[in-house]
């Protein structure tokens, strides 16, 4: 069958925008897998970032979140003069950045581990619980606790001029 | 008795066109010759590709197809080439130093992988220019094997460590902000803003954290991102990537911290953005020129339709 000369021009077009079909990036869009869960209000806590982390074994990725209090320790690391801190460690699945190859981002949220240590006169009351998943809840996790506790007071701030 | 003027009057119309049409060959941009100083060092399967499909833009090494030297298209192609060149020239790959060359590489890759180079209306004419999937798998497989990710040196961690000293003694001092050529000044208050992401680079050894500053929060919590509003500001801090021998990364030196700042009038003449980067912890602000932003755009373009943005942002 021969194709009128006007229908050529469609087929061009057609070519043309086939062509100019962009893979998908994903514009717009929020990365919803690593959203923190809605229950925790995470954001009205009012927590700043303190370092970040990742650890390549599981293949995850962590950011550091602490009250003033957690900041400054993590900053001088003396805790001659500890005042109340609340530590926040959020953890994602790290997943490949689709729009930049060589990247990776948070992908599914995980947990948040928070750590609030108090002075209480001379003594300092450490406690520990860990919010798992999207539809989670706050636990406590006896067996990792102190490991974990321990980890989270030892990182140093991440230098931010 | 209408068919011979309609036919007289396609013949003037025609004869204005082609006077036009000639006129206009005479008009001959220059495009200048260059000599091929420091050409493209990686393996020769990657060159093959990249001289098929690249180098008539982006090196001294042009070849024009004939269609190309008629006017109007003659001056198209000398304004593609000299655009081309000023971003990337392969022609002059080994002049750049290493670590700059792997970052080049990977800008280059990802534009091919988001269909952002070659250009479309290039490609409509010039086929060799299109990369085939194997094609692009050969450069992956290429850029992939640079990543080499390995425990920390002492140099790193001692880099690191006095940084971390000089700057808590720091902390304390108020120093006069410094300014882009663009005129945009550093603003200190980007570590009090929210974190609305966070990157691991494995193509050059650093980690990042996003921030977004409380319009650019709110515009996530409702999802208006795509355009952000007016008084967006993301901000995104570097630090050296510290690994130990279990494959723990923490971070380590400050490198640099960038920001994009939205203002559709403002910046109308740079989509709607100021850019700006301060490196290292005297905060140097990058770009040797205004034209600094050019580069900026250009390595957002994959991205354009996301109004520029690469961060794909978490909601907290």
């Amino acid at each position: 069958m021969q194709l009128k000369p006007q229908y050529s021009v469609f087929v061009l077009l057609l070519l043309v925008a086939i062509g100019c079909k962009q893979p998908n990036n994903h514009a717009g869009e929020l990365n919803d897998a690593a959203g923190l869960p809605q229950a925790l209000k995470f954001d009205q806590l009012g927590f700043k970032v303190i370092t970040s982390m990742i650890n390549k074994k599981n293949a995850t990725m962590s950011t550091l979140y602490g009250n003033p209090g957690a900041l400054d320790y993590s900053k001088a690391k003396a805790d001659s003069n500890a005042k109340d801190m609340i530590f926040a460690l959020v953890t994602w699945k790290q997943q490949d950045d689709e729009r930049w190859f060589g990247a990776k981002i948070p992908g599914q949220f995980q947990s948040v581990e928070m750590v609030t240590s108090k002075t209480n006169g001379p003594e300092i009351q450490t406690s520990y619980k860990i919010y798992k998943g999207k539809e989670g809840k706050w636990q406590n996790d006896p067996l990792t606790e102190k490991a974990r506790i321990k980890y989270i007071l030892a990182q140093t701030a991440s230098v931010m001029p | 008795m209408n068919q011979p003027f309609y036919k007289r009057r396609t013949a003037k119309v025609l004869v204005v066109l082609l006077i036009c049409f000639a006129a206009m060959q005479l008009f001959r941009p220059e495009l200048k010759k260059q000599p091929v100083t420091a050409d493209f060092n990686g393996p020769e399967n990657v060159k093959v590709i990249f001289k098929k499909a690249c180098y008539d833009c982006h090196s001294n090494e042009t070849d024009l197809k004939w269609f190309d030297h008629l006017q109007p298209a003659y001056s198209i192609a000398v304004a593609d080439v000299e655009n081309g060149k000023s971003g990337l020239n392969f022609s002059e790959w080994a002049n750049m130093a290493p670590g700059d060359q792997k970052a080049k590489l990977f800008e280059i890759l990802n534009q091919i992988t988001t269909g952002t180079m070659p250009l479309k209306s290039y490609q409509l004419l010039h086929h060799s220019a299109i990369l085939s999937p194997e094609e692009i798998a050969v450069v992956k497989n290429y850029a992939a094997g640079m990543i080499k990710e390995h425990p920390a040196d002492t140099a790193l961690i001692n880099t690191a460590d006095k940084q971390f000293k000089n700057w808590k003694i720091q902390n304390t001092q108020t120093p006069e902000l410094p300014k882009t050529l663009t005129g945009i000044p550093f603003e200190p208050d980007y570590k009090n803003w929210q974190a609305i992401s966070s990157t691991d680079r494995t193509d050059n050894g650093t980690m990042r954290v996003v921030f977004g500053n409380p319009i650019a929060v709110k515009a996530i919590a409702e999802h208006h991102i795509n355009p952000w509003p007016d008084g967006t500001i993301i901000a995104k801090a570097a630090w050296d990537k510290i690994e130990d021998a279990d494959g723990n990364i923490k971070a380590g030196a400050f490198k640099q911290v960038e920001y994009m700042i939205k203002d559709s009038n403002k910046y109308k003449s740079t989509k709607g953005w100021g850019w700006a980067r301060f490196k290292t912890m005297k905060l140097l602000p990058y770009g040797k020129n205004i034209g600094y932003t050019t580069e900026c755009i250009n390595c957002h373009r994959p991205v354009s339709n996301n109004d520029f943005v690469f961060t794909l942002p978490v909601k907290q």
